[in-house]
């Protein structure tokens, strides 16, 4: 009886001892959780961020950028893959109010280091920048498109070039041009 | 005094749980691939080992025989859970980096080992020694290999880059099949050096 | 049909591309002290299997049925870990009844599943990975088989390093993790395989 007496003993105080932990640390966890979203998004966008503005949609989740007078600055979108070379590639897209990419950042991948996750590299995002939606051709030069892929590193260029395409869409749908131009 | 020194430097060196017995290897592999993650890890090891040590060096005493490795799993998953949610809330980046292998620390075969060799017969003082010993012996073992890997395999030192950014690193070694070759040839060499210095005393 | 394929890509995913140890590192040490006799090591990945199966498909359930819903994830780790440990005992007792040659044979390595970070690992993945119930089983049952490949292959190669003429320093651990090296690059050819 008293082994099962001080094991009981010993799991209720262990629960109650991680409740308690559990409790103060819920908000600093929250907070943390806020303030990498933050930096993500701070480092996507060449501009100050006064506010940010969390919209929650159906698919995925907007992040609108204001500045101090309150004026949309950019529009960050979560959006992601699954056509890497090693499966899902996650990917944080800004760009601009009238839909334009301003800089993405690639948030979860898996892809072969020194090769594929180059993706994430400054030389070979520069040439997403200033593109919209509809005057670009997305595929990638190989395939008679407009992107430069990466020297061995085909597919993570292409899941790229998708991954980017569909955050665009994500934005165009949720933010009908008229509205934000 | 002397009997503290000895129990400090034997989880240092002499039984230094990666190199010498081999214990808590999976994370070793898998977060060695820069040095601030290795050292994270062994941080967050030493601190669980440290408070599983003191508590079980108090209560063992008092716990019966049967339910001994339950009882000693609890307390550990416990100070596991407690330095998940810390870091958690504290240095997201680090829980980012280590992921799974935070939990994982709750097996450990390091921590189970201490607290049955060692803290559930030894007074206070004598297991929060050998706690430290240990969870730094760990964590020297841990910044040896991540420091090797992250050096060759990706060119920089605590996140410090140390050459260009586009030169070439010997990738392999921020890779798996880097990890064993890396932690292979560490022990064979601490091994050598061994023999040269006369082998154990 | 594509249900199927999806599942066909977690098998092949969880046995070559990311097998447990050459890629995720879980599982080192009982591979790194796996009996070079066949039938041991054997037994062993079997055990590994029936626990690490099991341990996940009673995670899942835990953590979605209990954990989630009640807001205590923080006793995710404590939980499931006395799963894993329950599982184990389990396995001795009936080993203990049914097969005494393989429960001696086995000795300490028994219990010591119970530390085998795969099983836990695995199991965390599954949820982390925010697999189905029947994914996460699937997941669960082929990582196993993965560890099993491994163990297996190198208790093959153990025994032709005894018999080799290896360096003193090397011998026995250093020389064993090299080989792991090598096996773990060869097991990275299988990256490109799940597209």
């Amino acid at each position: 009886m008293r082994p099962i007496i001080i094991i009981t003993l010993v799991g209720i105080l262990s629960a109650s001892l991680l409740a308690v932990v559990d409790d103060l640390t819920r908000e600093p966890i929250a907070v943390a959780k806020e303030q990498m979203k933050r930096k993500a998004i701070e480092q996507i966008f060449p501009f100050a961020i006064d506010s940010l503005n969390t919209v929650q949609a159906e698919q995925t989740t907007f992040y609108e950028a204001y500045n101090k007078s309150n004026e949309l600055q950019g529009i960050a979108v979560e959006t992601s893959t699954d056509e890497g070379y090693s499966g899902k590639i996650e990917v944080l897209l800004g760009s601009s109010p009238d839909q334009k990419i301003l800089d993405y950042k690639v948030l979860y991948h898996r892809e072969t280091p020194g090769l594929g996750d180059k993706i994430d590299k400054p030389k070979f995002k520069k040439q997403f920048k200033g593109r919209a939606l509809e005057s670009t051709n997305w595929k990638v030069k190989k395939d008679g498109g407009e992107i430069d892929e990466l020297t061995a590193a085909t597919i993570s260029s292409r899941a790229i070039s998708a991954a980017v395409v569909r955050g665009l869409e994500y934005i165009n749908e949720q933010y009908p041009k008229s509205s934000t131009e | 005094m002397n009997e503290a020194l000895n129990i400090f430097t034997r989880g240092f060196v002499k039984e230094n749980p990666v190199t010498k017995m081999l214990l808590g290897l999976c994370p070793v592999l898998a977060v060695t691939t820069s040095a601030i993650n290795g050292l994270g890890m062994g941080l967050a090891t030493t601190f669980v080992l440290l408070g599983s040590n003191v508590v079980i060096s108090l209560a063992s005493k008092a716990i019966p025989n049967t339910v001994r490795i339950p009882s000693f799993i609890l307390v550990i998953a416990t100070f596991v859970t407690i330095v998940d949610l810390l870091i958690q809330a504290y240095s997201p980046e680090l829980n980012q980096a280590l992921g799974i292998f935070i939990p994982l620390i709750v097996v450990n075969c390091m921590i189970l080992g201490r607290a049955e060799a060692f803290a559930s017969r030894n007074g206070l003082w004598y297991s929060i020694i050998d706690a430290i010993g240990m969870g730094l012996g760990f964590t020297f073992a841990l910044l040896l290999l991540s420091i090797f890997r992250e050096v060759l395999g990706s060119g920089t030192i605590f996140n410090i880059p140390l050459v260009g950014e586009d030169a070439n690193t010997i990738l392999v070694f921020a890779l798996p099949p880097g990890a064993f070759a890396g932690l292979g040839l560490i022990i064979a060499g601490l091994n050598s050096l061994e023999k040269k210095m006369g082998g154990k005393k | 049909m594509n249900e199927l394929s999806g599942l066909l890509l977690v098998i092949v995913s969880a046995i070559f591309v990311n097998n447990v140890v050459f890629a995720r590192f879980l599982g080192i040490c009982p591979y790194l002290g796996v009996s070079r006799k066949l039938d041991t090591a054997l037994g062993m990945g079997f055990a590994v299997t029936f626990v690490m199966t099991i341990a996940t498909a009673i995670g899942y359930v835990l953590h979605y049925g209990i954990l989630v819903p009640f807001n205590i994830e923080f006793m995710q780790t404590i939980m499931f870990i006395l799963v894993i440990a329950s599982l184990v005992q389990l396995v001795e007792i009936v080993l203990k009844k049914v097969s005494k040659s393989l429960y001696n044979s086995l000795g300490i390595f028994l219990p010591l599943i119970t530390t085998n970070c795969a099983i836990l690992g695995v199991a965390l993945i599954a949820i982390q990975e925010e697999y189905s119930f029947v994914t996460s089983v699937v997941f669960s049952f082929f990582s196993s088989l993965g560890f099993i490949l491994a163990i297996l292959l190198f208790a093959g190669i153990r025994e032709k390093l005894e018999e080799a003429d290896v360096p003193k320093p090397f011998k026995n651990v250093p020389i064993g993790l090299i080989s792991a090296a090598i096996l773990s690059l060869a097991f990275m050819g299988f990256s490109g395989l799940v597209k």
